[in-house]
């Protein structure tokens, strides 16, 4: 049977941006434990709050930018590659 | 995710496309410029509302660097940290006022990543020397070399990547709603654009100037 390579292009791409962004699961996991621990901490010594709040926003930025990386794959296999 | 050419500028028979991401900073510049200029004019030694504004500015710029990088650091980096966080405030915030943010094209932020990179390495190269620096890649023992170099381009790369998909995301769900909504968009932007333009913006410049101050710390220390 005969497949149109622009059809059977399209659907890879389809299925591969799917796949990728399930990377993005990663980054709710690791914001979610930073922020608990973070809560735990201002909990135990609510005087540290400012310090404490600024490593927290640090924490979430890198777990953050991993999920981003798996987004940024799927973004330009769909918006780049499309045909 | 296309930006638009405005207009080719031909130097040495090359046509060098200035766009619109281009055309936006050049309009923030100038209006920084002008702000500065405006709020700069008399100071005073006691200070009245304008000025303190700016000084508290300042203030703040002055206690980030010297908490997170030590005194010896202020004199030269708390200028460009100031200049940084300004520039950055204004260019993701400009999605409020209908101009998309020119963040939201990776040339600018991968500008932004390479100005902090060649800062972190000439700043480690002026700390230990070049010999020190290069003995840097082979420590703590020779086969972590790949790595070491792995890390040194990856920090680059990461934080152009961050500001970059941040901001693309936000830019990209406000253009999917203001579409969808077409001529009814009254109330239901607002908290999209409270979330990804204010929160979002506000919070990736801050990391940027931190990762900024800690990586040029860490990098001329060990």
């Amino acid at each position: 049977m005969n497949i149109d390579p622009k059809m059977f292009l399209d659907a890879m791409l389809a299925i591969g941006a799917g796949l990728a962004a399930i990377g993005c699961f990663g980054g709710g996991i690791g914001i979610g434990t930073v922020s608990g621990k973070a809560v735990e901490a201002i909990a135990r010594q609510p005087e540290a709050k400012g310090d404490i709040m600024s490593t927290m926003i640090l924490g979430i930025a890198f777990a953050e930018v991993t999920s981003l990386y798996a987004l940024i794959i799927s973004i330009i296999l769909i918006f780049v590659k499309w045909q | 995710m296309e930006v638009g050419t405005v207009f080719d500028v031909n130097i040495f028979n090359h046509a060098f496309a200035v766009t619109s991401s281009i055309v936006t900073q050049w309009i923030i510049m100038a209006f920084i410029i002008i702000l500065t200029l405006i709020f700069t004019r008399n100071l005073n030694k006691i200070p009245d509302k304008s000025q303190s504004v700016i000084e508290m500015i300042v203030t703040t710029v002055n206690g980030l660097v010297s908490s997170n990088m030590g005194n010896e650091y202020k004199r030269f980096f708390v200028p460009y940290v100031g200049t940084l966080a300004v520039f950055l405030t204004f260019l993701n915030l400009s999605g409020l006022v209908g101009i998309e943010p020119s963040t939201k094209d990776i040339n600018v932020t991968l500008t932004f990543a390479l100005m902090t990179f060649f800062l972190i390495n000439g700043n480690a190269i002026k700390k230990k020397g070049l010999g020190g620096y290069l003995k840097g890649y082979v420590e703590p023992y020779a086969p972590m070399l790949p790595l070491n170099m792995i890390e040194k381009l990856t920090i680059p790369f990461s934080l152009c990547l961050r500001l970059f998909c941040n901001m693309l995301v936000g830019a990209m769900v406000l253009g999917l709603v203001y579409s969808g909504l077409g001529h009814f968009a009254f109330i239901i932007p607002i908290p999209i654009h409270f979330f990804f333009d204010v929160f979002d913006g506000l919070i990736q410049m801050f990391v940027f100037i931190m990762l900024t101050m800690v990586y040029t710390k860490i990098g001329a220390s060990h």
